[in-house]
C-alpha cells in the first residue's frame, strides 16, 4: 500500500518537472516548484513513518517549510516587484517536452548500471527527475528559472537520497543544500536589481 | 585533541575576527595565515598523520593542506594591494577578507575530514564561498561568470553527490579509511566520480564554469582557485578513485581518458587564447589533466602518486604567482595578451617572475612537474605506448602554447608601466618557493625519500 502511494506521488513529481520544462510564465513555474517541493517533503515524510525514522520525518518538514513555502515566497515576491518579470519568457521552449522525453528515457537507462550496482529499483524515479532538473537549468536562459530548475534538481537528490539509502547525514545534506539555494538567491536576486534580469549568454571565449 | 584542530581554528579566528572592521582584517588575516602555513609545514616535515573517526590526513592530505596554507597567506598579501584597485565593491570590504579565510578553511576542512560526506559538504561550501569571492568587484561579467560557476559546479557536485549516495549504499559506510567497493559498484562510482568531482576539478568536458570563473575573479582569489581548489577536488575523487578499483580496471580507464582529453583540449585551447586569465585558466585545467593522468596510472605504479602530489604542490605555488603578477599587469596594461609588451624591461622582478612560473607550469627542468611529468610519461610508456604518444603530445603542445605567448608578453619595449615594491615581491617569493620546493623533491628524489 505505502508503496502504491510512494509511486503516485513520484510520477506525479515526474509530472511536474515535465510542467516546469514548457512552462513560460514565471509565477507558474515557481509555483509547479513549491508543488513539487510538497510531493518530495510528503514522500520524505511517509519513508521515515514507514521505516520509522523519525529524523526523515523532521526533514520532509523542513523541505516543505523551506522549499515550498520560504523561497516560492520569496522568488514570487521578486517576480512581482520587477516588471520585467511580468511578461512570459521571451524564449519559449516548445520543443523541450520532446527533449525531456528523450532525457526521461536516457536517464532511465543509465539507471541500469546503477540498479545492477545496488539491487534497487526505487531510486529510478528520482534519478530521472536529476536529469530532467538539468535539462531545465540547461535549457533556460534567465536567472530565475534557472533558480527553478536548480530546487528542482535540490529535491531529486533528496528524493534519491532517501530512497536509495537513507543516510544518517541526510538531515545536515538538506539543511545545507538549502543554505546554499539562500545564497543562490541573495546574489542573483541581488545582481538583478543592478543589472536587469541575468542573462548567461555574453560570456564568450 | 587532534593538531590538525589548529589549521582549521586559526582560520576560523581569521573568518570570524574581519567581520568586525575592514583595517583588522588587513591586519590580522595575512598574520594568521601565515601562523596556519607554518604549523602545517611543521606538521608536514614531522611526518604528522592521523586516523581517526572525524580526522583522517596522510601525507597525501597534509602535502595539500600545506600548499592550501601558504596560497592563502601569499594570497592574503596580494589583495592588500588588490582591495585597492576595487573600483566599485559588490559588498563591503571586510567581507572580502572574511570569505576568503572561509575559502582556506573549506579547503583544509575538506582535505582532512574523514568522512566523504563531510568532504563533498566541504566542496559544496568552498563553490558557494569561492563563487561570492568572484563577484566582489560588482561588475557584470564578474556576476555572470560567478552565476555560470554556481549552476555548473552546483549541477556536478549534484552528480558528485549520486556517487556518494551509491557507494553509501554498497559500502554501507562513508569513512574513508573503510571504503572498498565491488567491481560492478566501482565501474558506477567511478564514471559518476568523475564526471561529478571532475566537474569542479575542471575536467574536460565538464570544464566550462573555470574560464570565466577564473578569468573574472580577483587575482588572489584566482590564485586560490587555480592553486588550491581543484587539486582539493582531485583529492577526493581520489578517495573514491582507490575504492572504486578495489577489484576492477574500469575506474582506471575512464580516469584516464578524461585525463588525456583534458591535456589534448586545454592545450589547442591554451594556444588560440586572446586574454591572460583565460589562458591561464587552461593552464590550470591542463595541469589537472595531468594530475588526473597521474592518479590513473599510479594504480600501476603507485609511488607515482607521490610526484603527482609534488606537481600540484609545484603548480600551485608556480600558477598563483602567474596569477598575481597577471593580475598586477592586467590594471596596468588591459586584459588583453596583446596589450601586455615588455614586462620584463617594465618590472624585471614581475617578468623573472612570470617567464619562470610560466616554465614551471608546463613541467619544465628542474622544477618538479618536469620530474613528474617525465615519471607520467615513462609509466604510461612501459604500459602501452599509444598512451604515452597521446600524453606527451598533450604536454609538448601546452608547453609551446602558453611559453609562446608568456614570451611574447615578456619581451618588447615596454610601455614604461610602475608597479609596486610589494606587488612584485609577492609573485617573485613565490616563484622561488616552487623552486625552492621543485629542487627539495628532486633532492628527496635522487636520496631515496621519494620513490620513483
Amino acid at each position: 500500500m505505502i508503496n502504491e502511494i510512494l509511486n503516485l506521488l513520484g510520477s506525479v513529481v515526474l509530472l511536474t518537472a515535465f510542467f516546469m520544462l514548457t512552462e513560460s510564465y514565471m509565477h507558474s513555474l515557481i509555483d509547479a516548484v513549491a508543488f513539487q517541493s510538497v510531493l518530495i517533503g510528503l514522500i520524505i515524510g511517509i519513508v521515515g513513518w514507514e521505516k520509522r525514522i523519525p529524523e526523515l520525518i523532521i526533514l520532509g518538514g523542513i523541505t516543505i517549510a523551506f522549499r515550498a513555502l520560504l523561497i516560492p515566497w520569496l522568488l514570487q515576491r521578486d517576480v512581482r516587484k520587477e516588471r520585467i518579470w511580468r511578461g512570459r519568457e521571451i524564449k519559449t521552449t516548445h520543443h523541450a517536452i520532446v527533449l525531456g522525453l528523450i532525457v526521461a528515457v536516457l536517464a532511465y537507462f543509465l539507471y541500469i548500471p546503477v540498479y545492477k550496482a545496488t539491487n534497487d529499483w526505487s531510486g529510478v524515479i528520482a534519478f530521472v527527475l536529476l536529469f530532467l532538473s538539468m535539462l531545465i537549468i540547461a535549457s533556460r536562459r534567465n536567472a530565475l528559472a534557472q533558480i527553478v530548475g536548480y530546487l528542482s534538481e535540490e529535491n531529486a537528490l533528496l528524493y534519491l537520497a532517501v530512497m536509495l539509502s537513507p543516510m544518517p547525514m541526510v538531515l545536515e545534506f538538506g539543511i545545507l543544500l538549502d543554505m546554499i539555494a539562500f545564497v543562490l538567491l541573495a546574489v542573483v536576486l541581488g545582481a538583478e536589481k543592478r543589472y536587469g534580469p541575468l542573462e548567461v549568454e555574453e560570456l564568450v571565449g | 585533541m587532534e593538531a590538525v584542530v589548529y589549521l582549521l581554528a586559526i582560520p576560523l579566528i581569521a573568518t570570524l575576527l574581519p567581520l568586525l572592521s575592514e583595517r583588522l582584517g588587513r591586519a590580522i588575516v595575512p598574520g594568521l595565515a601565515f601562523i596556519t602555513a607554518s604549523i602545517a609545514t611543521d606538521m608536514l616535515l614531522r611526518g604528522y598523520t592521523v586516523s581517526s573517526y572525524y580526522f583522517y590526513a596522510d601525507w597525501y592530505s597534509m602535502v595539500l593542506a600545506t600548499t592550501i596554507a601558504w596560497i592563502y597567506f601569499f594570497a592574503s598579501l596580494a589583495s592588500l594591494y588588490y582591495v585597492e584597485r576595487v573600483e566599485r565593491p559588490f559588498y563591503p570590504l571586510r567581507l572580502y577578507w572574511s570569505f576568503l579565510s572561509l575559502f582556506a578553511l573549506s579547503m583544509i576542512f575538506t582535505a582532512v575530514v574523514s568522512n566523504l560526506g563531510w568532504m563533498w559538504i566541504g566542496l559544496e561550501a568552498t563553490t558557494v564561498v569561492s563563487a561570492i569571492l568572484i563577484i566582489t568587484d560588482g561588475k557584470k561579467r564578474n556576476v555572470e561568470g560567478a552565476w555560470r560557476y554556481m549552476i555548473i559546479a552546483s549541477a556536478g557536485l549534484g552528480i558528485a553527490f549520486l556517487s556518494v549516495v551509491i557507494t553509501y549504499s554498497f559500502a554501507g559506510t562513508l569513512d574513508v579509511r573503510h571504503l572498498v567497493l565491488s567491481e560492478k559498484a566501482g565501474a558506477v562510482v567511478g564514471l559518476l566520480a568523475i564526471v561529478g568531482f571532475g566537474t569542479k576539478v575542471g575536467l574536460f568536458p565538464m570544464h566550462g564554469w573555470l574560464p570565466d570563473a577564473h578569468g573574472s575573479a580577483p587575482s588572489p582569489v584566482s590564485a586560490m582557485l587555480s592553486g588550491t581548489l581543484l587539486p582539493t577536488a582531485l583529492l577526493v575523487y581520489y578517495r573514491l578513485f582507490k575504492a572504486s578499483t578495489g577489484l576492477g580496471k574500469e575506474a582506471v580507464y575512464i580516469a584516464l581518458t578524461v585525463g588525456i582529453l583534458t591535456v589534448l583540449v586545454a592545450s589547442i585551447l591554451m594556444a588560440s587564447q586572446r586574454f591572460v586569465k583565460r589562458l591561464l585558466a587552461y593552464s590550470s585545467m591542463d595541469m589537472m589533466g595531468v594530475a588526473t593522468i597521474g592518479i590513473a596510472l599510479s594504480y600501476y605504479r603507485p609511488s607515482l602518486l607521490k610526484l603527482v602530489f609534488v606537481l600540484i604542490a609545484v603548480h600551485a605555488f608556480a600558477k598563483g604567482a602567474l596569477f598575481i603578477s597577471a593580475g598586477s599587469a592586467v590594471s596596468r596594461y588591459g586584459h588583453e595578451i596583446g596589450e601586455i609588451n615588455g614586462l620584463l624591461k617594465d618590472s624585471p622582478a614581475l617578468g623573472y617572475s612570470f617567464g619562470l612560473s610560466a616554465l614551471a607550469v608546463t613541467g619544465a627542468p628542474p622544477f618538479g612537474t618536469f620530474l613528474a611529468e617525465l615519471s607520467i610519461l615513462g609509466v604510461a610508456l612501459s604500459i602501452n605506448r599509444w598512451w604515452a604518444l597521446l600524453i606527451g603530445t598533450g604536454l609538448l603542445l601546452s608547453f609551446l602554447a602558453l611559453n609562446w605567448h608568456s614570451a611574447k608578453m615578456l619581451f618588447g619595449e615596454g610601455k614604461g608601466a610602475e608597479f609596486q615594491r610589494g606587488e612584485e615581491l609577492i609573485p617573485l617569493t613565490m616563484t622561488l618557493v616552487a623552486l625552492g620546493v621543485s629542487l627539495y623533491a628532486v633532492y628527496l628524489a635522487l636520496t631515496g625519500g621519494l620513490v620513483i
